[in-house]
């Protein structure tokens, strides 16, 4: 993590404190101890935003907002008879029934690969940040498990011992992508987008990558395993991705 | 949420100047404000979960007021968003003395000169409401999508924060003249 990313990150840390056990934060933290400038800098932005925040929190408030809402109490009806526990289990059961026959429907209606790989091409364009920056591959399953997105995909054979820059969770198509990021050499970062393959049709089979270049320059290998679609990214870089995958 | 009485004037009494400052944040207007932040307590009242956990409590309502503010915005054109024309780059920044002069009032109107995406985590990021993980729940995106909000809100509220601080600078040294209709076309008519 350098200056930059830390004040990136430490613009976002509560100024209660809240955020004090989450791994980022404490990354930038531990940054400060040994960078003079950063700790000036975060000292006074600390004081700013501590302004603010008591300018926002001095914000006046109708003084008869409090009486009104309490006085509510008494006017919201009481709940009605389908909210009593017993008939809300069986609306619960009704409404499960009723999601997974849509699930299963959905199953049918599968999306081609194709479409999945043009916003995957145009996602790769427009990359701004990471959720979460970090070295360490553990962290990053860890990570990806925790917000519901593939954690179990396996690292292609060259890209093995290449150190993780950081990850982020896309949604299309209302499912979970992982997005991992690999340093290769001469400061480019591949970008590795996994999926389940399972809402796709017309997947690239077996283990060989499919390379291609877009015509916004960027080049995507697509290959797949039992579970999983994994498209490689990297701007103008077929000749990297043949060399790491092929 | 089966709320007994104690608990609902605790929630009340401890969460709603937040919540009607939020309010105010998005609607732009107290009586709406107001109305968003009755609504969700009322939301609350309709519930049937049990009220444990207060910090929980306290991002439901935000969640909810904003889901409610979301369907209003649905329906009818009720906030439109409002064009901002200035020459912020060419102020000064934001310093700890300059924030010392600031009142609520003028932070938030500063705060709703600004697009509703920065605006939204801004307010609960300084009304120190939720984490910034909660706030990404709020909002439905990802925690990195928060941050990038956050650290670019921040950089155009002071920027319009000095902006309305000029603009009260300038009504207090010249009251008359400021309150005077700005005309595009002045130096046009004062030529013939």
């Amino acid at each position: 993590m350098n200056r930059d990313e830390a004040k990136y990150i430490l613009r976002s840390f509560h100024l209660n404190g809240l955020d004090t056990d989450d791994p980022q934060f404490q990354a930038a933290l531990e940054m400060i101890q040994h960078d003079p400038e950063l700790r000036e800098w975060f000292s006074t932005e600390q004081v700013l935003d501590q302004k603010l925040s008591d300018a926002f929190r001095a914000f006046p408030v109708p003084p008869a907002l409090q009486r009104e809402l309490l006085a509510a109490r008494n006017v919201v009806p009481p709940a009605a008879w389908w909210r009593q526990p017993v008939w809300m289990s069986v609306a619960a059961s009704l409404a499960l029934l009723g999601v997974l026959s849509v699930l299963l429907s959905r199953t049918a209606h599968k999306r081609p690969f194709a479409e999945f790989h043009s916003y995957i091409i145009e996602t790769a364009a427009q990359l701004d940040h990471l959720d979460i920056r970090t070295g360490d591959l553990a962290q990053v399953r860890e990570w990806l498990r925790a917000h519901r997105a593939p954690d179990d995909f396996a690292i292609p054979g060259r890209l093995h011992g290449k150190s993780s820059v950081g990850c982020r969770v896309f949604s299309w198509n209302e499912q979970n992508i992982s997005l991992l990021c690999f340093d290769i050499e001469n400061n480019k970062v591949a970008h590795l987008f996994v999926m389940d393959r399972s809402v796709l049709t017309n997947w690239p089979e077996g283990g060989v990558p499919q390379i291609e270049t877009a015509g916004n320059g960027i080049a995507t290998a697509a290959w797949s395993d039992s579970k999983r679609i994994y498209i490689m990214a990297l701007e103008q870089g077929e000749r990297d991705l043949r060399r790491l995958l092929l | 949420m089966d709320v007994d009485e104690l608990d609902y004037e605790r929630v009340v009494t401890l969460h709603h100047e937040s919540l009607y400052r939020f309010a105010y944040s998005l609607a732009g207007n107290p009586d709406d404000a107001a109305e968003l932040t009755q609504e969700a307590y009322v939301r609350l009242l309709n519930k049937s979960l049990q009220l444990r956990d207060q910090r929980r409590v306290k991002a439901w309502l935000c969640t909810t007021l904003y889901r409610i503010f979301l369907g209003w915005k649905r329906r009818e054109n009720r906030f439109p968003h409002i064009e901002v024309f200035s020459a912020e780059n060419e102020l000064p920044p934001l310093t700890p003395e300059i924030a010392d002069q600031l009142d609520g009032a003028m932070a938030m109107d500063a705060a709703l000169d600004l697009e509703e995406h920065f605006r939204v985590p801004l307010v609960l990021h300084y009304l120190q409401c939720l984490s910034y993980q909660e706030i990404a729940e709020v909002l439905k995106v990802p925690i990195g999508t928060v941050m990038s909000r956050l650290s670019r809100g921040k950089d155009l509220l002071r920027q319009r924060l000095m902006v309305k601080k000029r603009e009260a600078d300038l009504r207090r040294a010249d009251p008359i003249s400021f309150e005077k209709p700005m005309c595009p076309r002045q130096g046009a008519y004062e030529s013939r």
